[in-house]
């Protein structure tokens, strides 16, 4: 249908909103409307396409287009248009929407079609397919003059949930929140026939909120009277709530910093207060803030602190803080500083200054009292001296050594104690103190408590050989932590030699009180057993003199002779005398005053017992070192080798002729004799214990042995101190080996 | 006790007097009893060992070689099944309750000998 077809140019519009405008030169235009070409004075100068429309036709175009290009990418159109002094002409428009980095473009083109057929403006065929468009795209709604539906869309029903049976004839405020929405603002606005832009809140049939993004077009009649209004809307629900989250959430951060206990205050660059918390505002009258009264917003705050600015450390401390910030060179300083406030009481507090990231040449003051966190700090340092002294002055040696071993301190005892300077801590180690025996123990414990095994260890070591004569000391050590970390440990040291020569002696007077009574308990049941047997020897003669004698008072009446019972009795009396006798020997033993010693040859004596017993010619003696005397006390050392050449004699085998060697041999401090016989022997093994017991007899058939000899022998030989050995072989001999102490000849 | 179900009595006392004195007491108060007296408790053994019937062991414990308590286990390990009745000079409270430990000792009775303590 396009008769001739002439391009005119390529127009732009740019930006987020740009008014899809465009530019021609008048020359350009001079070539499709001829009225233009020759009448311009300026051919190169732009004039706006907007120019030629009336103000309403054009912008229902820009929403259309825009409408049709959020849906379908780009939009074309036909519509009539007819210039001053030219003939009406049909105008082909196409419009598309870039996005590029820079931002949203629009580009399109005009084509201008000569003696068509075009429809007029807003024909309906252009109507329809706009309005296809727009509908598919937008929300969209058609109101009277006084704001009822005649027309709404799907999309609208849908958000609303009211069919459009519901909508046409009532009014627009059957949605509309009117606490939230500008209602008179826009209504008023829209009546003089301008488009009206903005957000409006709406509640649908169950209640639900949503947000439209609106514009509203007045929509005119031919004579120019608004007949209709066009509402193209968007849901912006979503971006709705997002922006209100964000609100409460920074009301939420006010309120966290008017909670505060320190006080917070927000000022511009030049001091001026724009934001106080609450602790500001209850600042009580006796604080050093209180300034003259509450902080008001608004005012500044070099005005508010001229008080505290007298206070020299105060201000320029703060002055060149703000100013620092000022300038960009940090964003954040803190200091302290201490002022007395009206009651007398000094007050300390932490301020900081810090720029707000959020808001330009805004700073954060916030001033937080720390008086009582001082005050400990103080008790705290006055207490570490009251140690220092307590240490320094102490009897107790100190130190504190690092992880290496190292002594990090060590206080005046322990430096007088080893014989130290100040200088020498952080050189030496406490092991350089340490006795070469103790070494190893004190590693060990070192190695422990730096792998967390040993956290307090109490341990003894001896000092160093060459720091002088032996010493002891108690240590207490004690792993000293930081956060969980072992730094070190602290060792108290005392000198504990003398305690240690104390239980040393305890210890052995200990020992020799238990070896006192186990001789002693050893000596009892010795004597409970003697008394047993003494007694039981006496009570047999007895109970046989008893018998006996009743016997011989009936021997009239019975058949026995009393000639034999009386010289029965007369032989018990003897036995019991015999017992008496012994007993009385055993005794004095224990009574006999042997230190009264004299000096004897001990083969000399033995050799005149030989000689007594008439066995003489039987032994033979060796002898180490004739030569060497002994002194002892000579009667019980008579009675031992009596009784054991008496033994040699009485208990003589049968078949062999008897032979005694006799060995005297000395040594260093001691001698040993050993006389060895060929005689009968005794099997040990039997024998036992009983060797030396008392009324032991173990060759029955042999000889009349009374079963006292041995035992007196080892009584008389713990009394002169020596000790003896049985060595003994049935039908083989004996072997008795005798060592006597000589502390002479040490 | 002139009823007499045993067959003897046997007396061993290695003192020779109290092994005379009791054998005497034995023989004035009961008439007709097979008497055996040793010195040695080894000999006993023997005896015992070979003999059969019932005998009353009448038994010192302090001798030499082969005392009481010797005496009363070689009893055991030979088998020698017969009652005994312990004859001491003195009583030692240890030897007491040690001598009832044994089964076969039924008395403990001090010298001299009571004949009444006889149960025949």
């Amino acid at each position: 249908m396009l008769m001739k077809t002439q391009q005119l140019s390529l127009t732009l519009g740019v930006g987020v909103q740009p008014s899809i405008e465009y530019l021609f030169s008048w020359r350009e235009l001079g070539r499709v409307f001829p009225s233009f070409a020759d009448d311009s004075l300026f051919p190169d100068q732009e004039v706006k396409w907007s120019t030629f429309f009336k103000k309403e036709d054009w912008e229902i175009r820009t929403a259309s287009i825009e409408s049709a290009i959020s849906a379908y990418g780009y939009w074309q159109g036909i519509y009539r248009i007819q210039l001053p002094g030219e003939q009406e002409k049909s105008i082909e428009e196409y419009c598309t929407r870039l996005s590029t980095s820079d931002g949203v473009y629009y580009t399109g083109y005009i084509r201008v079609h000569e003696n068509s057929t075009t429809p007029s403006f807003l024909s309906q065929g252009f109507y329809n397919s706009l309005r296809n468009a727009v509908e598919r795209a937008s929300i969209v709604a058609v109101t009277d003059t006084i704001g009822r539906w005649v027309y709404v869309n799907d999309k609208f029903c849908a958000l609303s949930e009211y069919s459009k049976v519901e909508c046409i004839g009532e009014s627009f405020q059957l949605i509309q929140l009117q606490d939230q929405n500008p209602y008179n603002d826009f209504w008023d606005e829209i009546a003089t026939g301008e488009v009206w832009r903005g957000d409006l809140c709406n509640r649908s049939k169950s209640g639900n909120y949503f947000w439209l993004d609106t514009v509203i077009s007045p929509v005119f009649d031919q004579a120019g009277k608004i007949v209709r209004y066009l509402w193209l809307q968007t849901e912006i629900t979503h971006k709705k709530e997002i922006e209100l989250a964000i609100k409460q959430s920074e009301q939420f951060n006010l309120s966290v910093l008017s909670a505060l206990r320190s006080m917070i205050a927000v000022v511009t660059f030049e001091g001026n207060l724009v934001f106080t918390n609450k602790r500001w505002l209850d600042i009580e009258e006796t604080d050093c803030f209180f300034w003259g009264g509450s902080p008001v917003i608004g005012e500044n705050i070099f005005e508010r602190f001229r008080l505290l600015q007298k206070d020299e450390n105060f201000a320029v401390q703060f002055n060149t803080a703000f100013e620092a910030i000022k300038r960009g060179d940090t964003n954040h300083i803190t200091f302290e500083f201490a002022c007395v406030n009206s009651i007398s009481t000094k007050q300390w507090y932490l301020v900081s200054l810090t720029e707000l990231v959020e808001i330009e040449n805004r700073i954060l003051l916030r001033f937080t009292d720390i008086s009582s966190q001082k005050s400990v700090e103080a008790e705290l340092e006055s207490s570490h001296s009251k140690i220092e002294f307590l240490l320094e002055n102490m009897r107790d040696a100190v130190f504190i050594e690092d992880t290496e071993g190292i002594l990090t301190y060590a206080n005046q005892t322990f430096l007088t104690e080893f014989n130290l300077n100040e200088e020498d801590i952080g050189r030496v180690s406490i092991l350089d103190f340490v006795h070469d025996d103790c070494q190893q123990r004190l590693r060990d414990i070192h190695e422990g408590r730096m792998t967390g095994e040993n956290e307090l260890v109490e341990l003894e070591f001896r000092r160093a050989a060459h720091l002088g004569p032996e010493k002891w000391y108690e240590a207490r050590v004690t792993v000293l932590k930081e956060d969980d970390r072992i730094m070190g440990a602290q060792t108290v040291l005392r000198d504990s030699t003398e305690k240690k020569q104390l239980i040393t002696e305890l210890t052995h007077k200990e020992a020799q009180l238990k070896r006192s009574i186990r001789d002693l308990e050893a000596k009892n049941d010795e004597l409970l057993q003697f008394s047993y047997i003494v007694s039981h020897n006496l009570r047999s003669s007895v109970a046989n003199i008893i018998g006996l004698s009743g016997l011989l008072e009936r021997s009239k009446e019975l058949s026995g002779n009393p000639l034999t019972y009386s010289q029965l009795i007369s032989q018990s009396a003897k036995q019991m005398d015999l017992v008496v006798r012994e007993l009385s020997e055993i005794l004095s033993i224990q009574n006999h005053d042997s230190s009264s010693k004299s000096l004897i040859y001990p083969q000399e004596v033995i050799m005149r017992i030989a000689n007594d017993l008439d066995i003489a010619n039987h032994i033979e003696f060796q002898v180490s070192h004739p030569e060497r005397h002994y002194t002892t006390f000579k009667p019980f050392f008579e009675s031992i080798f009596y009784n054991i050449l008496s033994n040699a004699s009485k208990y003589r085998s049968g078949i062999r002729p008897l032979r005694i060697r006799c060995e005297i041999e000395f040594l260093h401090g001691s001698f040993m004799i050993r006389c060895t016989d060929n005689g009968l022997g005794m099997d040990l093994k039997r024998v036992g214990d009983e060797l030396f017991g008392m009324y032991k007899r173990f060759h029955h058939d042999k000889a009349e042995g009374r079963g006292i000899g041995l035992y007196m022998m080892k009584k008389q030989l713990e009394i002169i101190g020596g000790t003896v050995e049985y060595d003994s072989t049935p039908d083989l001999g004996t072997s008795v080996t005798i060592h006597f102490e000589d502390k002479e000849n040490e | 006790m002139n009823k007499t179900q045993r067959k003897g009595i046997v007396v061993i006392d290695d003192d020779p007097v109290s092994l005379f004195l009791t054998s005497e007491l034995i023989s004035h108060a009961i008439e007709e009893i097979e008497l055996h007296t040793f010195q040695r408790a080894n000999d006993a053994l023997h005896f015992l060992n070979k003999s059969s019937g019932n005998l009353l062991v009448l038994l010192d414990l302090n001798m030499q070689v082969m005392n009481g308590w010797e005496f009363l286990d070689a009893c055991t390990n030979f088998g020698i099944d017969v009652e005994v009745y312990i004859l001491s000079s003195s009583v030692n409270p240890g030897d007491m309750s040690k001598a009832k430990t044994y089964a076969q000792v039924t008395k403990f009775l001090s010298k001299p000998l009571n004949t009444e303590d006889l149960v025949i």
